[in-house]
């Protein structure tokens, strides 16, 4: 069937406008990446609250994380059965982990993108994605005084977890408040990610107070508090070895 | 005091009122009726007296034991890309359905293989791709097949079908749950036949079973009852108000349920059919009496008033021993028993008020023509059965006492059984599920073993995987899994053994990694204070099972600790090397290595020998493949690596510091002198665990030969040894469990459950209640009786009848093998307070110069409306046993069978027994 002449002409209207859009979608998409990575290095403690599905009682976690290049360096302080365990992740999927009481290094080449992180509701990719731009494709849905919505959907299926994401994206600072994983079939939420009390510093980097993660289909949560952060602090490339992962900073 | 209220009744203004008042009522109860809901947890029935059963839901809630729903899927191919496509989508589905806590197939299941090109493990999907060549296809299936946690749990051994295993969240409706898993796998796998099996399902099963009989056969039954009470009267607005009696007691009883927030149940279901068949009786009784006296004062008040007077105490005397009947049922601790028992005893009280209120004021106000004395089929049997009692009292006496010596007698072959079985038919869904399950994957019926204790203790880690190795040989066991295994296999992934580590810090460590693992809460709690073995039985029928949990439950009594300390193994070397034993045997049997006797003895000989040398050459490969890879943070080239290797393996396992850095720095050479200490370090520890497991390869490379048993041989032979050789570093772990009873002992609690105990602690309970129920009736139905007569001879001589008729029904079914279950348990009650109406209705028209005039007239009398009443009974019960559900089917056709007996007892017993002339009218009038 050929495409009418009201079609045509609606097509041709809206196909600049679509184009508008998406540069503004790439547009918004780029400026978090920008504010959450707008740092040569950062030494943040963070506490981990963890309630997993059927307990009613959270655990704590205490951790050290230094970033620098897109590579981290973790060191649990708490509680005691973590104590001292160190992890090196040069990737999302290339892992060192100090295990101090086997006196070893094992590296785990990680091909599983939704891999628990520590039995918290994050996976290693949640904690190694720094910026979104190189793995989803943004389209702006809604516009309000104060965010912006993107849908993100994967670039490549194999290098996400999820392939269709909602960003509700802060437009005052640029930051995204609150981020819906969805399943397979891109119907249904399962996975919430909630950021609030960002901090902003004079260069633009913003750091969240509290970042909440929800598993909706089991009611598991993790809830991560900057505890203690120094940003461009000057953290020395060679942290990020197997050497400072077995002996120690 | 009846004959002025039944004088007050008929007054046309009272009556009036009481019709409006019924009305009323029932108009209320209808819209208050409709909101009653269902309610399908038969977890719900499970009493929480019983020790066994409170034990089972302390687990159930800590674990959640029950809300795993399984799927079998047979498939001819499950390598093939397109099942596998299918599998993965449903277990993406199924993990983002609401209500589902995780799900575990082939196609999610974590797994870890080793990296060969730069050290450490590659962690993934054990089905990490879709295979696309046959060559793929191939790999993947020789990678799945080799491990042997999978095959079995997740693939058949013969590969040719998969199972699914759907987690409720805790407290899931078992019936939602199971429903959105079904939903998902027909999406999935539409033109498939599928096996659903677990507790979510069973249950399911059951409950709609139930209840879609019970929607199809109560229009029939009342269709039934109608019919039978319309050809007994030949008169159908009488009929239809019979009914409406018992339609009000229907309604205000559920109304009563809405408005105390009750639930029907799966019990309660059964109400409406059991209303219909006992409550209409009452009205029977006074439609018959108000035609009979109509036929001699006419229709009319006259004829409500006669029948008030005469027949009311008699009708109330015979409400009340059903109501006291049924509502002996909350003398029991299965709380929808108590449920139903209440508020089906409530719908024959209104059932009986209605009857004798609103029924004679309807027959008052719009008086029925006067018909003539209906014949009756029945009337000359009886006559002829009483004259025949009568005038050979002696015989049958004889015969009546025999009869019930031998009902007596069989009854005590009754015996009380919980069973899955006894609630689905052969092939039906459950039934070929549960042979699916058991040919396939080991079958699927699990006790669990659950130890309190501290689980952050490497030495009870051990000491309760050693048990688990012995239940795991036990006949009828086909498998048992701890959190000992999950342990074993995390520490092989990051510690290269699969074992239970050494240390606290160390198992701290691996729970942590393990914790990622949703399942591992079905093994473990999070603060580590309780864990379940899971034991896989090979059967599920009843008596096996009964015979497996006997076997654990004498192994656990003799075997596993209740106090213990921890020693060093040095201390208690028998202890460490019982346990490494109870391994071996344990992997012989799941490796299938055939058994031969005294093979326990040599094993622990085996143990006790010399070990035999290290191989050095392992040493040096392990120490190599270090080196060179990129765990180790001083990463070497393959030449130095192995020159390193070499000389400090060449030291032996006892070697000083000094020594191997000399060796290092020797083997570097003058270029890589500056790294030898850094080598050095890197290699402390490494060095130790490449001797250990050397030294535990030497030893398990004995093992086979050694107990001159033959293993498999190929890969599967491999992987035995390498199992083996991981349970021999078990000989060098530093502490071991020994039992104690001192006072610093530390308690380790061990408790037995699963479903098999729960039906048993089940069956203990309905035996109980059995006895508690049915004496409470039988005592209070006595007490009624007696206050009646006011004579004690009579208030036994009225229970007789239903003595005999118990003693007939429970002979029947120990005979028959009929168990006694939930549905079973009823019965006695229900025939109590059913069937001593009608020896109330013969005895009080019990009236004559001579036994044989009194008699005449008793069953002149009664003989219609009692038997009219029986067959009705037993029409709608009878109705039952044309459905699907077992349970219902048992009690439908034992009740039918019941008030048959009872109507025909009663004409036996009481003639038999009865010495008056006169019994009732006296006292009554």
């Amino acid at each position: 069937m050929r495409p009418s002449v009201p079609l045509l002409s609606g097509l041709l209207l809206t196909a600049p406008l679509s184009a508008a859009f998406a540069e503004e979608a790439a547009d918004v998409l780029a400026k978090v990446d920008t504010v959450l990575n707008k740092f040569n290095d950062q030494q943040i403690r963070f506490r981990a609250d963890n309630l997993t599905a059927g307990s009613k009682t959270p655990g704590v976690i205490e951790f050290q994380t230094r970033v620098k290049g897109g590579k981290t360096f973790t060191e649990f302080l708490a509680p005691g059965d973590l104590k001292g365990t160190r992890v090196l992740t040069m990737t999302p999927t290339q892992i060192y982990i100090w295990l101090p009481d086997f006196g070893k290094i094992r590296r785990v080449a990680s091909h599983s993108l939704n891999q628990g992180f520590m039995g918290t509701t994050l996976t290693q990719q949640d904690m190694a994605t720094f910026a979104y731009s190189a793995l989803y494709v943004p389209s702006l849905t809604t516009s309000d005084d104060s965010t912006w919505t993107l849908e993100l959907t994967t670039k490549e299926a194999k290098d996400t977890a999820y392939d269709k994401l909602v960003m509700v994206v802060d437009k005052a600072k640029g930051v995204p408040l609150r981020i819906d994983y969805y399943n397979d079939a891109g119907t249904d939420v399962v996975r919430r990610e909630e950021r609030s009390g960002y901090q902003c510093n004079a260069v633009g980097y913003c750091l969240f107070g509290q970042m909440k993660m929800t598993d909706l289909t089991s009611g598991a949560w993790t809830t991560l508090t900057p505890v203690e952060a120094k940003i461009d602090a000057g953290v020395p490339d060679d942290v990020f070895s197997t050497r400072t992962l077995q002996l120690g900073l | 005091m009846f004959e002025a209220y039944a004088r007050l009744l008929v007054r046309p203004t009272v009556a009036r009122a009481i019709v409006a008042l019924t009305t009323l009522v029932l108009a209320v109860s209808a819209g208050l009726a409709l909101e009653v809901r269902q309610d399908d947890d038969v977890l719900a029935f499970l009493p929480d007296a019983n020790l066994d059963i409170a034990t089972f839901r302390r687990i159930n809630e800590r674990f959640g034991s029950t809300d795993v729903a399984l799927v079998g899927i047979p498939a001819a191919d499950p390598f093939d890309p397109r099942f596998l496509e299918r599998l993965g989508a449903l277990t993406r589905e199924l993990r983002d359905t609401e209500g589902l806590d995780s799900v575990l197939t082939l196609t999610n299941v974590a797994d870890f293989r080793d990296d060969p090109e730069t050290g450490g493990i590659i962690t993934d999907d054990l089905v990490s791709a879709l295979p696309e060549t046959e060559a793929e296809k191939q790999a993947l299936r020789a990678r799945v097949m080799s491990r042997d946690h999978i095959v079995g749990t997740l693939i058949s051994e013969r590969a040719d079908a998969v199972l699914v295993y759907a987690f409720g969240m805790p407290g899931a409706q078992p019936r939602v749950l199971a429903g959105r898993v079904r939903e998902a796998v027909q999406r999935h796998f539409p033109r498939v036949e599928v096996y659903e099996g677990g507790a979510p399902f069973i249950s399911t099963y059951i409950f709609d079973t139930t209840q879609a009989d019970m929607a199809r056969l109560t229009p029939w039954a009342v269709i039934a009852i109608v019919l039978i009470m319309v050809a007994a009267f030949r008169d159908l607005l009488g009929s239809a108000l019979g009914l409406l009696a018992t339609v009000v007691g229907i309604t205000v009883s559920r109304a009563a349920m809405a408005v105390t927030g009750t639930s029907v149940n799966i019990v309660l279901s059964s109400m409406p059919i059991i209303l219909f068949a006992v409550g209409s009786a009452y009205a029977i009784h006074i439609l018959s009496h108000v035609d009979r006296h109509a036929r001699h004062v006419g229709a009319g008040p006259e004829a409500v008033v006669r029948t008030l007077v005469g027949t009311g105490p008699t009708v109330m005397a015979a409400g009340l021993t059903t109501v006291v009947g049924l509502g002996s049922f909350v003398a029991m601790d299965i709380v929808p028993m108590q449920t139903f028992g209440l508020f089906t005893a409530l719908g024959i009280l209104v059932a009986l008020i209605t009857s004798l209120t609103f029924v004679p004021a309807v027959l008052s106000l719009w008086p029925r023509p006067v018909k003539d004395e209906l014949g009756t089929i029945v009337m000359e049997p009886m006559q002829r059965l009483v004259a025949m009692v009568l005038r050979h009292r002696a015989s049958m006496g004889v015969f009546v006492g025999g009869f019930a010596v031998a009902g007596l007698s069989l009854a005590g072959q009754v015996d009380t059984r919980m069973d899955l079985r006894a609630f689905f038919h052969e092939d039906s869904p459950p039934d070929r599920a549960q042979a699916f399950l058991e040919d396939r994957f080991g079958g699927s019926t699990f006790v669990q073993l659950s130890v309190q204790g501290d689980l952050d203790d490497p030495a009870v880690l051990r000491e309760i995987a050693r048990l688990g190795d012995r239940i795991a040989i036990l006949p009828d066991v086909s498998d048992v899994t701890g959190i000992a295994d999950v342990i074993g296999l995390v520490g092989e992934a990051m510690a290269d053994a699969r074992r239970v580590p050494d240390t606290r810090g160390q198992l701290g460590l691996l729970y942590r990694f393990a914790a990622s693992d949703p399942s591992v809460g079905r093994l473990v709690t999070d603060t580590r204070d309780e864990a379940l073995l899971q034991i896989k039985l090979a059967t599920d029928d009843a008596t096996a099972v009964d015979r497996a949990l006997a076997a654990i439950r004498a192994l656990v009594r003799s075997d596993a600790p209740a106090a213990y300390t921890v020693a060093p193994a040095a201390d208690a070397p028998a202890r460490l090397r019982d346990t490494v034993a109870a391994r071996v045997l344990a992997l012989l049997h799941r490796f299938d290595v055939p058994p031969r006797d005294g093979l326990a003895d040599a094993a622990r000989a085996l143990l006790d020998a010399p070990a035999p040398a290290a191989d050095p050459a392992r040493v040096i490969a392990r120490l190599a493949d270090y080196l060179g890879s990129q765990e180790s943070f001083v990463p070497l080239d393959p030449g130095p690596a192995q020159a390193v290797a070499q000389a400090v393996a060449a030291l032996g396992p006892d070697a000083d510091p000094d020594a191997i850095a000399a060796a290092i720095t020797a083997a570097l050479g003058p270029d890589g002198a500056d790294l030898a200490f850094d080598v050095a370090l890197a290699l402390d520890v490494p060095r130790a665990e490449a001797w250990r497991a050397a030294r535990a390869h030497a030893r398990a490379a004995t093992v086979l030969p050694g107990l001159r048993v033959v293993g498999p041989t190929g890969d599967a032979g491999d992987r035995l040894l390498a199992r083996l050789a991981a349970a021999m570093q078990d000989l060098d772990a530093p502490t071991v469990v020994v039992p104690a009873d001192t006072p610093d002992a530390t308690a380790l609690t061990w408790t037995v459950s699963g479903m098999p105990v729960l039906y048993q602690g089940l069956s203990a309970s309905v035996t109980a209640n059995q006895f508690r129920s049915l004496g409470l009736a039988l005592g209070l139905v006595f007490l009624i009786m007696t206050g009646l007569y006011r004579s004690v001879s009579t208030g036994l001589l009225a229970t007789a009848p239903t003595a005999l008729t118990l003693a007939a029904v429970y002979g029947g079914m120990g005979w028959m093998g009929v168990h006694l279950d939930i549905g079973t348990s009823m019965l006695a009650s229900i025939i109590l307070g059913a069937g001593v109406d009608y020896a109330v209705h013969l005895l009080a028209a019990w009236q004559g110069d001579t036994a044989a005039e009194a008699a005449r007239a008793a069953v002149d009398e009664t003989a219609h409306a009692i038997w009219t009443n029986a067959i009705m009974v037993a029409a709608g019960f009878f109705v039952l046993t044309l459905g699907d559900a077992r349970p219902l089917q048992n009690v439908g056709g034992l009740t039918a069978a019941a008030m048959i007996a009872a109507a025909f007892a009663t004409f036996l017993v009481i003639p038999l027994l009865a010495r008056r002339t006169r019994y009732a009218r006296a006292t009554l009038s």
